[in-house]
């Protein structure tokens, strides 16, 4: 089982799910490896409202070393979108992350990386 | 998400077993360390290194939190790792690991103990805890693969080895046992009574002690606990040294030392 995410692809721009702003993430790689933040599940939710992007973000791990790097690169690829004037990104660990939350593209890049997903 | 002076919670009991776990996991990912250089074998050596910064990452997502509470304005030093001075972790904890049998024991014992703690928080009142209990308690599930692979291993190994894996667990066990609290511990009684966790400090210890008893059994490993078969339930088979209690910071005064003025009744 895998997850899917919005994408401009699939919805369309003025989507309650803000789908311009998940492909946007699309570009945000983790450091360790080269698949994206929201392939690799790490966005639980995302929200727009008044220029202000709120974002809930989980880790693989409690003790991941790159928490801050993807942080600071998810609030700074944001910032570039229109109409975006602050992000707010919250950490949360309710859902625990697991592989259901990879992405099918996701799995692929995992297992081209020699990755068991 | 640290709260502000107007929502902060008054709550000492939380606020204790938040620092005592957070400084347990502080110093077990300190000691495990050493070992991500000098552990027996190669695969060991990595799986130190990825234990270590697992418990480091515990640590550092519990701290946090002590922020949140009324308790941390008494001494705002206390609440982060790099300036507390204050160090609630075991007393085993606080020399280097004599040897690698001494890293296996802690993780099966004492991270164990911690472990059964959180998997009693998972449905904690206070969120905060109940999000990382969960995430927590998965991480730990391949650290107790670890521990229990090379408890195996060392005590299948028989002599010298297997006396090492059986000492450093006989000086880590009374101390571990203790942590839960006495039965009637009003700290751990009261997060149970508040919704915190689901049990009492002595079925705590009970549960802890049916997670590492079986193995140790099959071992043929002789620890002082005992099955109640009218319970059904694994209890300490001595009586634990609660003379030697610190109440306020959850550890064991190392036997012959005097108690503090703050620790005497």
């Amino acid at each position: 089982m895998t997850a899917v995410y919005p994408s401009l692809r699939t919805h369309p721009a003025d989507d309650p799910s803000c789908p311009a702003l998940w492909d946007a993430l699309r570009e945000v790689t983790d450091p360790e490896i080269p698949i994206s933040v929201v392939d690799m599940g790490l966005i639980v939710d995302l929200k727009q409202r008044d220029g202000v992007v709120n974002v809930k973000l989980t880790f693989t791990a409690l003790g991941c070393p790159a928490m801050d790097f993807i942080m600071d690169d998810i609030r700074e690829r944001l910032l570039r979108e229109p109409g975006v004037r602050a992000v707010r990104i919250e950490v949360v660990w309710d859902p625990v992350w697991s592989k259901e939350r990879l992405s099918e593209e996701g799995i692929e890049l995992m297992r081209s990386w020699g990755i068991s997903a | 998400m640290t709260g502000t002076a107007a929502a902060r919670i008054d709550n000492a009991a939380l606020f204790a077993v938040l620092a005592s776990l957070a400084d347990n996991k502080q110093a077990i990912g300190r000691r495990y360390a050493y070992w991500a250089n000098g552990a027996p074998a190669l695969e060991a050596a990595v799986a130190a290194a990825a234990m270590t910064q697992d418990e480091i990452g515990h640590a550092r997502t519990l701290y946090p939190l002590l922020e949140d509470f009324a308790q941390a304005a008494a001494d705002p030093r206390q609440v982060a790792p790099e300036t507390r001075t204050l160090r609630y972790h075991l007393a085993f904890l606080d020399s280097e690991f004599a040897s690698w049998s001494d890293f296996v024991a802690t993780n099966f014992l004492l991270d164990g103990a911690l472990t059964t703690f959180f998997e009693a928080a998972q449905h904690s009142a206070y969120e905060p805890l109940r999000q990382r209990a969960r995430k927590i308690v998965q991480e730990e599930q391949v650290h107790r693969t670890h521990a229990e692979g090379w408890v195996r291993r060392l005590a299948k190994a028989g002599g010298a080895v297997r006396q090492a894996l059986v000492s450093s667990l006989q000086r880590l066990w009374q101390e571990t046992l203790c942590w839960f609290g006495p039965d009637d511990d009003p700290v751990m009684s009261q997060l149970y009574r508040e919704g915190f966790i689901d049990a009492p400090p002595a079925e705590l210890r009970s549960r802890y002690l049916q997670r590492v008893m079986p193995l140790l059994e099959s071992l043929a490993i002789e620890m002082p606990a005992r099955f109640d078969p009218e319970s059904k339930r694994w209890l300490p088979g001595e009586a634990l040294p609660w003379e030697r209690w610190e109440a306020g910071s959850r550890r064991l005064r190392p036997a012959g030392q005097e108690a503090t003025e703050e620790e005497q009744p």
